[in-house]
């Protein structure tokens, strides 16, 4: 399997101008590579299972970290956190909760379904980004997920 | 016996003369002497009191010689009877001269005979009668012919007199003796008997020559020999008399008791020689006193120890009042002596309570009146017990003389009566109680036939007072009971019933429906039976209670429940639709008000990094203002957000380490004093109860403000602590800072309410909001003090402590 080839970072955003800043900051952060985006929760699930326009994807092929935005059209990230962390095959992928909210009733909701970490967006566009980068280098550079072992 | 006094009499009167006489006599015989002696003859013979006679024979008879106490015996002239030789046969009683006669010439023609003794009556010349005893003495010449006879003449009248009544009294005694019906006896001192009267045959069927000297004693009872033996001994040693009642063997071998009496005859001495006396059949006495001895006994020994005094009252013809028999014990039940009762009961009689004698009296005459049982009870006045209660139930007899006994008893009833008088009080009370009762009472007999009933039982079944029917079958006919859902209650099931099987019944509710009436009410039933102490069921007691209206109520109740709770529901419903829109609102808020901003911020930026050179100062300053403002208006999403939490959220109550909180809140704002000159006084905090993380809250707003409002002193001095105000600490936050005018202090706590300018203090306007809001949430209440530039002191309390675990 080559590293080129491996997608490194899921991006679940709806929000366009979200996604451009979000990646505008792993730009700078360098973390530009292999970057695949969903748009909403079911894009993310067909393509995490290789279900729908991503059918023919590997399974094996799956990122290193998964940021996921908690609100999002037709299914939201609640639920895809859910299900992912339900499959023994998907449950070791680490998620970061990308949300705009402080809402406990999300936070204790994402953490119920074992996500990994989270972020709260700040309107404050340089620590967003900061944020996003220092946690996308920790868990796609520092952490070493079982699957790739495997 | 009567006759020997007299006797004596006459032996005393002549006790010499007659010696004297018969030596007269004896010289006569002797010529010589007699011629000789003729003169003192004569003297001797003229002064005795007999009559010496002399009667010639030849040649014819006449008489010769009478001594002077001729004239006074006969009466007459001695002269007349020399003169007249037929006197002497004339004076003669007639009915004894022939045989005078008779006798006279058989003795002088006897030749054996010399001395002749004839005793004869004569009449005196007034008529009287005489009894003479002639003694004469035949005088015979040498050839033994009879020529003469002498004589003396005695007076035995008084003698004869003597006899004759001795005669009459021994006949009489005789007469006497064999007509009374008791066996009469004469005995001697050692009991020997010489009379025994015939009916002692006639009673022992045996002849009386047979009882006669010891063998009357034969016929006495074996047992009584020596008793009877040892009486007459005893009588015949005192010469006194004889008194003993003994049995005596009658004709057909019964035994029968007799009283024997017998009076002692004595002689001129004194002596008692023998024993006159008669045995009274006391057979049928002695039974019957017997009897009524161990009646009487017995009736005594009653009367000392029955509880009443057995007892009998008289009052005399002349009203005076006594009491014959039961004195004693009444006496010691008034306490007063007993003497003297027995003739006079007025002492007693005195001792009645004043307000009781009238009514007393009143039953005493109609007593009297009607000859009935008189029964009073009533008070006495006891010295020492005071009032003693004593009843009294007689009944009346008249006695001959017209008295009337009232017998029967008298008793100490004091302590029954007041044991009554008590009883009465507690049932009156009770009865007043039962009658006032707004709970009914009805109370049944085992068999469930009513005994009792309140007014208020009677009121609640609409039945006259007292209630009837009086029976569960009367019930049964009159009301129907069913239950909540307006089910028939078999009368089995009937609290009633229940209880008379001995359940204890409580809080039954049943609809009552009153057949006659028409009515149904909701009546609340408790009971139970009621048992002795041997448990046996004595009564049952039913309780009820009209919970009609109440039941109303409770259906009212139940309704406006049922409205209300579909209200609440509905309201619920609405507010959880309204929460939910909240939610989507704050949510929608939280997440896409921000968007836009970090687009605002976030493309601003993106210009001023990687167009600066094309963009002019001017338009420099212009983004970064945008920037600025989509952070502020962050800023205040965000504590809007907060703000909102804060009311939306329950606190979770712990006991909360407020000192723990105030250290904790100053390492988070360290920020805000790095750098600055900050004195902290924390003083001591005590414990509150609340939810730990809303009142960590509440430390860092106050925390927060004071540290930023005191930025400007030299010398910050922020003051910590808590002062005890009754029951619950008052927890303050005090600064030095710029303080604020105390006229708006209303504002104080408003949301994105300020009372300083943006440009000198930044803020929203929210910090105390959520802080008044928190400690609202709480049960508390939180106030400001201060003046410009005087700083500031906020206070807050919170409600009473919950307890709960440690946070």
């Amino acid at each position: 399997m080559s590293v080129n080839t491996q997608v490194e970072i899921l991006i679940v955003e709806d929000n366009p101008y979200d996604l451009e800043m979000t990646m505008r900051g792993l730009q700078k952060a360098r973390l530009v590579n292999n970057i695949q985006v969903a748009r909403d929760g079911e894009e993310a699930l067909d393509f995490i299972f290789c279900e729908g326009a991503h059918a023919g994807r590997s399974f094996d092929d799956q990122p290193r970290v998964i940021l996921l935005d908690i609100k999002l059209p037709k299914v939201d990230g609640l639920e895809v956190l859910t299900r992912l962390k339900a499959d023994p095959r998907t449950a070791h992928i680490p998620v970061v909760m990308l949300t705009s909210s402080q809402e406990q009733s999300d936070l204790v909701q994402s953490y119920q379904q074992g996500v990994n970490s989270y972020i709260v967006k700040p309107v404050n566009f340089e620590s967003f980004v900061q944020a996003v980068a220092d946690l996308g280098m920790y868990w796609v550079l520092l952490n070493q997920p079982p699957a790739a072992s495997a | 016996m009567s006759s020997r006094p007299s006797e004596n009499i006459e032996l005393e009167r002549h006790p010499r003369s007659s010696l004297d006489d018969g030596a007269a006599v004896r010289t006569m015989h002797a010529d010589t002497a007699l011629r000789e002696s003729e003169q003192r003859f004569r003297q001797i013979a003229e002064t005795i009191n007999h009559v010496f006679w002399v009667l010639e024979l030849h040649p014819v008879r006449f008489v010769s010689y009478v001594s002077p106490a001729f004239e006074r015996i006969w009466g007459r002239r001695a002269d007349d009877f020399y003169a007249d030789p037929q006197l002497w046969t004339n004076c003669l009683h007639p009915d004894d001269r022939a045989a005078v006669a008779q006798a006279f010439d058989l003795w002088v023609q006897d030749p054996e005979h010399r001395s002749h003794v004839v005793e004869y009556r004569i009449v005196r010349p007034d008529g009287s009668l005489r009894w003479i005893s002639d003694r004469g003495q035949l005088v015979r010449d040498d050839a033994q012919a009879i020529y003469r006879v002498t004589g003396v003449a005695e007076d035995i009248t008084e003698r004869k007199l003597a006899e004759e009544r001795a005669r009459s009294v021994q006949e009489q005694f005789r007469a006497l003796a064999e007509s009374v019906p008791q066996l009469v006896w004469a005995c001697g001192a050692d009991g020997a008997s010489d009379y025994l009267s015939p009916q002692w045959a006639a009673y022992t069927g045996t002849p009386v020559g047979e009882l006669l000297g010891a063998g009357w004693f034969e016929h006495l009872h074996p047992d009584d020999h020596a008793r009877v033996a040892e009486d007459w001994l005893i009588a015949g040693r005192a010469q006194a008399k004889f008194d003993c009642e003994y049995r005596i063997r009658r004709a057909d071998g019964v035994y029968r008791w007799f009283k024997s009496r017998g009076e002692p005859q004595r002689d001129a001495a004194g002596r008692a020689l023998r024993w006159f006396g008669t045995c009274t059949d006391i057979d049928d006495a002695r039974m019957a006193s017997a009897a009524l001895l161990e009646e009487r006994d017995r009736m005594a020994r009653i009367a000392t120890v029955a509880p009443a005094i057995l007892h009998s009252f008289r009052v005399a013809p002349d009203g005076r009042r006594s009491f014959p028999f039961g004195g004693e014990r009444i006496a010691a039940l008034y306490g007063v002596a007993a003497e003297g009762l027995t003739s006079d009961a007025s002492p007693i009689v005195a001792m009645m309570h004043a307000d009781d004698r009238p009514p007393f009296l009143a039953k005493m005459e109609e007593s009297r009146r009607a000859m009935t049982p008189l029964r009073a009870e009533y008070r006495i006045r006891h010295a020492e017990r005071g009032d003693v209660w004593v009843s009294l139930n007689s009944q009346p007899v008249i006695e001959p003389d017209g008295a009337i006994v009232w017998q029967g008893t008298l008793a100490d009833v004091t302590n029954r009566k007041r044991s009554q008088i008590a009883l009465a009080q507690s049932e009156a009370q009770f009865e007043a109680v039962f009658a006032n009762l707004a709970e009914g009472i009805v109370v049944f007999d085992p068999e469930g036939n009513m005994t009792h009933s309140n007014p208020a039982a009677s009121a609640m079944h609409d039945i006259e007072t007292p209630m009837t029917p009086a029976s569960l079958r009367g019930f049964i006919q009159h009301f129907e009971l069913r239950d909540a859902d307006g089910r028939l209650i078999p009368v089995t099931q009937w609290p009633l019933s229940r209880i008379l099987r001995g359940e204890t019944v409580t809080d039954v509710e049943a609809h009552v429906h009153n057949l006659a009436r028409g009515w149904v009410k909701v009546f609340n039933y408790a009971g139970s039976l009621v048992r002795d102490a041997e448990g046996h069921a004595r009564f049952g007691i039913v309780r009820l209670r009209d919970i009609t209206a109440v039941k109303q109520a409770e259906n009212q109740i139940h309704l406006l429940n049922t409205q209300l709770e579909q209200r609440v529901k509905d309201r619920t419903t609405e507010l959880e639709v309204a929460v939910k829109e909240l939610e989507a609102f704050t949510y929608t808020v939280s997440h896409d008000l921000r968007a836009p901003l970090r687009a605002l911020d976030g493309f601003s930026q993106a210009v001023l990094q990687d167009f600066s050179a094309q963009v002019p100062e001017t338009g420099q300053r212009y983004l970064k203002i945008i920037r600025e403002s989509a952070q502020k208006m962050a800023q205040l999403i965000d504590d809007l957000l907060a703000f909102s939490r804060v009311g939306r959220l329950q606190p979770k109550m712990r006991t909360v380490d407020n000192a723990m909180l105030v250290r904790s809140a100053l390492q988070q704002l360290a920020p805000m004093h790095e750098g600055r000159k900050v004195e902290l006084r924390i003083g001591a905090l005590p414990n509150a109860s609340g939810d730990p993380a809303m009142l960590n809250q509440v430390w860092i707003n106050l925390l927060s403000n004071a540290l930023k409002y005191s930025r400007n002193a030299e010398t910050a001095v922020i003051e910590v602590g808590a002062v005890h105000q009754v029951d619950r600490p008052v927890y303050f936050v005090r600064d030095n800072g710029v303080g604020f005018d105390m006229r708006y202090a209303h504002k104080l706590f408003g949301v994105f309410e300020r009372l300083h300018r943006a440009d000198e203090f930044e803020g929203t306007g929210v910090g105390l909001a959520i802080v008044q809001r928190i400690v609202q949430r709480h049960g508390g209440s939180v106030r400001a003090e201060s003046a410009p530039g005087q700083g500031a002191t906020f206070y807050f309390q919170l409600g009473k402590a919950v307890e709960g675990p440690t946070a």
